[in-house]
């Protein structure tokens, strides 16, 4: 494993007398891609917030990338904004000889499959065509972590499959490191290298993903670490019993 | 006992209400939805002159208290010709524009430092509020004291009224920009001046819009105040003279005057958000009443 590009020890974070992260260790290599479990109120979202740089009164000492871009599981596109400007929004210039910002944009909305979109306003996109530009605008910085939290929480089952293969295959072309905050676990399993849980404010497991890609759901030790994973986070799978007993 | 039977049954009291939301609606479009927008606007005016020719015609109204709008019309005439009105609206709409421009830029400046901080909500916005709640014509004896009788009491008072209005509504505007969006432009560390330009005053945009509707109305209505100082110069001018020498044919030409400005700065902030705000897909109405 090589050095990690984000190192989290003993962070705390409290909100009034709820300590919602409590001595939570955590490090993720140049490169992996981490997914993070939890059930409502674990502090997945804290977390991501405070590697984010959007909550700094927490305890504990975190070690990010300078470069880092987030992508929220609302779009969070201005909407008085063409879809390309919204992609360049706040990019320093990167030196008189590299392209343009416009040019780095247009690249970055032809990775997401949007070239087609650029002069869209924000308000005329569906949810998976928005979520697409604000992977752009995420991906344009080229940072060395990219953090996502809960990014295809609201898309549609259909959309969201496509959208797997989309972060996939950019996360396998640029390999940043990535940590990925979902309550989805076969998302999980599908797009991490390790899958961590978060429970009680620390990570209560932590899981290497061993099967190979490309990996989809019926795959041999794909039910076992998902049942050991949902037994983490305290779910049974199995609706209703059976009634010919 | 099973879905399919029910489903079946088409007659009985349980056949639910059932309507065709398609059929007949593209018919029944009416020869008012046909006639273009800019002419259906111009009914109500057209039909308020036609009701005050008429009245004049017959004699309902006084015609030396109430001319008829042919006599208004020869009047403007007469005043264009001989250069009169041109020099008096020319006046007049100078100290609108002039205190306009000033009062957006004060009222602007001032939402922002109000809007951006809390040091500086605490330090102004308080002031402005109970500002707002001062008639700005109480001020204009005081500004006659302060600064003489020239230009600068007329402009300070357009200025003033435009400056409150915009402040009041664009401060709240910046207030409710969304607060997702302030945190996406500090995750990707944006400056200071992107975050203003590019999240906060696009997002105030709508409420600015609106302060500058109604700051021209409060400008127009200054104008009034202002031009009853000592003046000879400006529809205000042009309006007190009518009344001294009991000209109603000016008078009832001033009025449609203001109504003109009223009209032209509407268009103005009308035009200005369908340029600035095409990026938004508001209401915009039902076709029909019911």
């Amino acid at each position: 494993m090589s050095t990690p590009v984000v190192s989290v020890r003993g962070l705390r974070r409290a909100f009034g007398a709820q300590q919602v992260i409590d001595g939570l260790d955590l490090d993720i290599a140049d490169g992996e891609f981490v997914a993070m479990l939890g059930r409502s109120g674990s502090g997945k979202s804290t977390l991501l917030r405070i590697l984010a740089g959007l909550d700094d009164r927490a305890d504990g000492s975190v070690v990010v990338p300078r470069s880092r871009a987030v992508v929220f599981q609302n779009p969070r596109l201005l909407p008085w904004r063409r879809a390309l400007a919204n992609v360049t929004f706040a990019l320093p210039d990167a030196g008189p000889d590299a392209p343009t910002r416009a040019a780095r944009g247009r690249a970055a909305l032809d990775e997401v499959g949007l070239s087609d979109k650029a002069r869209a306003w924000p308000l005329s996109l569906s949810g998976g065509e928005a979520q697409r530009v604000s992977l752009a605008r995420a991906l344009v910085r080229e940072p060395d972590l990219l953090l996502l939290d809960e990014p295809f929480g609201a898309l549609d089952a259909l959309t969201r499959l496509k959208m797997y293969r989309l972060l996939h295959d950019l996360w396998a072309r640029r390999h940043m490191a990535v940590l990925h905050v979902t309550h989805d676990v076969d998302e999980a399993i599908l797009l991490a290298d390790r899958v961590v849980v978060l429970s009680g404010g620390k990570v209560s497991l932590n899981r290497r993903v061993e099967l190979s890609f490309p990996r989809s759901r019926g795959d041999e030790g794909f039910d076992d670490l998902r049942r050991a994973l949902l037994a983490e986070l305290g779910v049974r799978e199995e609706v209703g019993h059976d009634r010919s007993r | 006992m099973t879905a399919t039977t029910d489903a079946a049954a088409p007659s009985g009291a349980l056949t639910p209400d059932l309507v065709d939301v398609i059929a007949g609606h593209h018919h029944r479009r009416g020869v008012w939805a046909r006639i273009p927008r800019p002419i259906r606007r111009m009914v109500s005016p057209v039909l308020i002159l036609a009701a005050w020719t008429i009245g004049s015609t017959t004699g309902l109204l006084n015609t030396d208290l109430f001319p008829p709008p042919t006599h208004v019309a020869t009047t403007a005439w007469r005043l264009l010709t001989d250069g009169q009105l041109a020099l008096h609206v020319g006046a007049s709409a100078t100290r609108v524009l002039t205190g306009t421009v000033l009062g957006v830029l004060l009222g602007v400046l001032l939402a922002v430092l109000a809007g951006l901080t809390r040091t500086g909500e605490d330090l102004l916005d308080w002031t402005m509020q109970i500002l707002k709640a001062v008639p700005n014509f109480a001020l204009t004896p005081l500004l006659i004291i302060w600064m003489g009788i020239g230009e600068g009491p007329k402009i300070v008072l357009i200025t003033l009224g435009v400056a409150i209005a915009i402040y009041i509504n664009t401060y709240a505007g910046i207030r409710g920009v969304d607060q997702q969006l302030v945190e996406m432009a500090q995750t990707f560390e944006a400056r200071r001046s992107t975050l203003i330009t590019q999240v906060i005053l696009p997002g105030a945009m709508p409420n600015f819009l609106v302060g500058l509707r109604l700051g021209l109305s409060s400008a127009w209505l200054s104008l009034i105040f202002a031009e009853m100082i000592n003046t000879t110069q400006g529809i205000g001018f042009l309006m007190s003279r009518a009344q001294t020498n009991l000209q109603f044919d000016v008078s009832l030409l001033v009025i449609v005057i203001y109504a003109i400005a009223g009209l032209a700065s509407y268009s103005l902030v009308r035009l200005l958000e369908r340029l600035l705000l095409s990026w938004r897909n508001g209401f915009t109405g039902l076709e029909r009443a019911s």
